[in-house]
């Protein structure tokens, strides 16, 4: 379950580069193997469950903008769901960029050194943690589509939203 | 499955069918299975009759397409023609009436007791278009019923436990004289048509359980043109002459029922024919709830008299009122009887009308502001959300409003509107809806407030729609769509509009 996210979100790696995609499956680089913390699974996770609820709440929510006569147009589906990627989007960027700033990535994938020690060239930087964003709203998005057709069907005003 | 022939005598008699048409189809509670209409009229280039025609023809064809056995109540009485017509058409070559009683082959003696009994305006009438409110020359003309192919078919239809019932007025020409002569045929032994064969099933038709309504004046014609002989001055001695000679028929007729108003409108004048159209009035509705009330199974009792031979010992007289007095009516103004019986059916058929977008709306025509029944796009609610909503989809589609069936239940939405608009126009102006409004939750006048929504989120038309798509899984996938359409518009409307007293 935990590698699923993983591989989900390495389709779309060259947009975020390896670098930041080996930090976020947990690679360490004192011990040089995988066993820090799977960020994938816990962004994806985050990702998944977000998605859902906007999903739910659209089908299902008697409030206006969900489950309304007035909004079932496949519009206001768009609508809900570039909102949802829009927050993802932001927990996305804000999750790998605060981990950037503060240090958390570790040496060997953040730069390459000389002989010395001296930083030749960085390889992490922060609009690879915008792309990790905007590969996040298109996580968000495929898991809204898919769970938008496996929920729908009993939706009182909403079923035939999109299509 | 029991029948209720009612015999419409003349103008008023057309209009009160069309009354009671527009609450059939609004779903009024009908004690019979069946209504067999007849209009006997010698003008049925009339336009009142002409009118009554095509809407009852329109009723037919939405009527077959509903489902008999469900829950749904729009349309749900039948309404059958004898032989497929509707007048029985009284058919002399005759024109004037001196011509129909054959003065010129009368010995002198004769024609001296004629020019005693006729004026000569009289004896030169054109009957074509009616007797011009002459009871007097329609008692002699009208003595022909018998002869009709409809009162054959009317005799060879006739089964045990249906009833008659006869719809007139007093004031008038062709009702004032046909009901009392009608009455008398249904009640002769024996009767045989021309050919000289007994009319069938004649000793049940003596024995039906019959009911009459007799309409007074309530409304006025204006000052008539030089040569015509209709003038409403008059109306009010031919009802006291027609009442005295009514008294005659007690005991002949179950229960006799009486309306009429003294707010009276003003018509223009028109002797017949094609010109005589007129507007809609509350008595017509209220007498077409005098026939409810005749068939009414709760009312047995009350109704009917009747000895162990099947004889009528007492007649039960009726009249109708309403509870507060005031020129302009509303739901308000009525009895719990009459709310009870009207409220949510003329409600929830308006709602469905208005869904469909018909309302009234002003216009000028010929140079003048004009109140006219026009389906408006902006506020036809169905084609703009039937793409969208999920009740629609797959069965209500583009095509859809192009069926008969649904054509035809637009035809009499828009009548229904005009109906309504009509009675509004009235100097006893019955307004129970606001006919300008674009909105679900608010088009009901009066201080009755009737209309229910389950949840505060879904506001207006969005109100009606998320109704419908609720419901839409409770009503047969069995049906054809055009009845599965009305069903399901009854079954929302009733979520909607539930008035208890």
């Amino acid at each position: 379950m935990s590698k699923i996210f993983g591989e989900i979100y390495c389709w779309f790696e060259s947009l975020f580069g390896q670098n930041l995609a080996e930090y976020l499956w947990g690679y360490n680089c004192e011990t040089q193997g995988y066993d820090g913390k799977n960020l994938f699974y816990a962004i994806g996770l985050i990702t998944f469950g977000l998605s859902l609820l906007f999903v739910l709440a659209y089908y299902y929510l008697p409030l206006w903008g969900f489950n309304h006569p007035r909004t079932n147009r496949w519009w206001n589906w768009l609508i809900i769901l570039i909102i949802t990627g829009v927050i993802n989007f932001i927990i996305g960027v804000s999750w790998t960029i605060n981990d950037l700033l503060n240090g958390n990535i570790g040496d060997c994938l953040m730069y390459t050194r000389d002989a010395d020690g001296n930083v030749v060239s960085q390889l992490i930087f922060k609009s690879d943690c915008w792309m990790f964003g905007v590969t996040n709203f298109i996580v968000s998005a495929l898991f809204f589509i898919i769970l938008s057709f496996i929920l729908k069907w009993k939706s009182r005003n909403c079923k035939y939203s999109p299509i | 499955m029991s029948k209720l022939y009612i015999f419409g005598i003349g103008g008023t008699g057309a209009r009160v069918l069309r009354s009671l048409t527009m609450l059939l189809s609004a779903g009024v509670e009908c004690g019979v299975d069946t209504i067999v209409p007849v209009i006997i009229d010698r003008d049925i280039s009339n336009k009142d009759l002409s009118r009554t025609k095509l809407l009852i023809e329109d009723y037919i064809v939405v009527n077959r397409c509903v489902d008999a056995n469900g829950t749904n109540k729009f349309f749900k009485t039948k309404i059958s023609l004898l032989g497929g017509n509707l007048f029985l058409q009284l058919s002399d070559n005759a024109q004037q009436f001196d011509e129909f009683i054959g003065r010129s082959t009368m010995s002198q003696e004769n024609n001296a007791l004629i020019d005693m009994l006729f004026s000569k305006e009289t004896l030169k009438l054109n009957m074509t278009k009616g007797f011009e409110g002459n009871p007097n020359i329609g008692s002699v003309v009208l003595n022909q019923f018998d002869n009709n192919d409809i009162f054959k078919a009317f005799a060879n239809d006739f089964h045990d436990g249906d009833k008659i019932f006869i719809i007139s007025s007093i004031f008038g020409g062709t009702g004032a004289s046909g009901f009392p002569l009608l009455r008398k045929i249904l009640h002769t032994p024996n009767v045989n048509d021309a050919e000289g064969n007994p009319l069938a099933n004649w000793g049940l038709i003596n024995k039906a359980p019959i009911g009459a309504i007799s309409v007074l004046p309530y409304f006025i014609v204006e000052s008539p043109p030089k040569g015509s002989l209709v003038n409403s001055d008059t109306f009010i001695d031919k009802t006291k002459a027609a009442l005295s000679y009514y008294k005659n028929e007690d005991k002949k007729i179950d229960t006799f029922y009486y309306i009429g108003d003294t707010l009276t409108s003003s018509y223009e004048h028109h002797k017949g024919g094609t010109e005589q159209m007129n507007n809609a009035h509350f008595v017509e509705l209220a007498s077409a709830l005098a026939i409810l009330d005749f068939v009414n199974s709760d009312k047995q009792n009350e109704n009917f008299h009747r000895d162990a031979h099947n004889n009528i010992t007492k007649t039960t007289y009726k009249e109708f009122g309403i509870k507060t007095n005031s020129p302009k009516l509303t739901f308000d103004n009525l009895t719990d009887e009459t709310r009870n019986l009207i409220v949510n059916p003329l409600s929830r058929f308006m709602l469905f009308a208005k869904y469909m977008g018909y309302r009234v709306v002003t216009e000028i025509i010929n140079g003048k502001e004009t109140l006219i029944v026009r389906k408006i796009p902006s506020n036809d609610i169905f084609e703009k959300e039937h793409k969208y909503q999920p009740y629609a989809h797959k069965l209500f589609t583009e095509d859809f409003r192009r069926t008969n069936s649904i054509q035809k239940l637009e035809s009499i939405q828009a009548k229904f509107v005009e109906w309504l608009l009509e009675m509004e126009l009235q100097n006893r102006k019955f307004t129970p809806f606001n006919l300008f409004s674009d909105r679900a939750d608010d088009f009901i006048n009066g201080e009755l407030k009737i209309i229910k929504p389950d949840n505060f989120m879904y506001k207006n038309w969005a109100m009606v729609d998320n109704e419908l798509n609720k419901q839409i899984v409770k009503t047969h996938k069995s049906l054809q769509n055009d009845s599965r359409f009305i069903e399901l518009f009854n079954r929302v409307t009733e979520k909607l509009i539930n008035y208890k007293n």
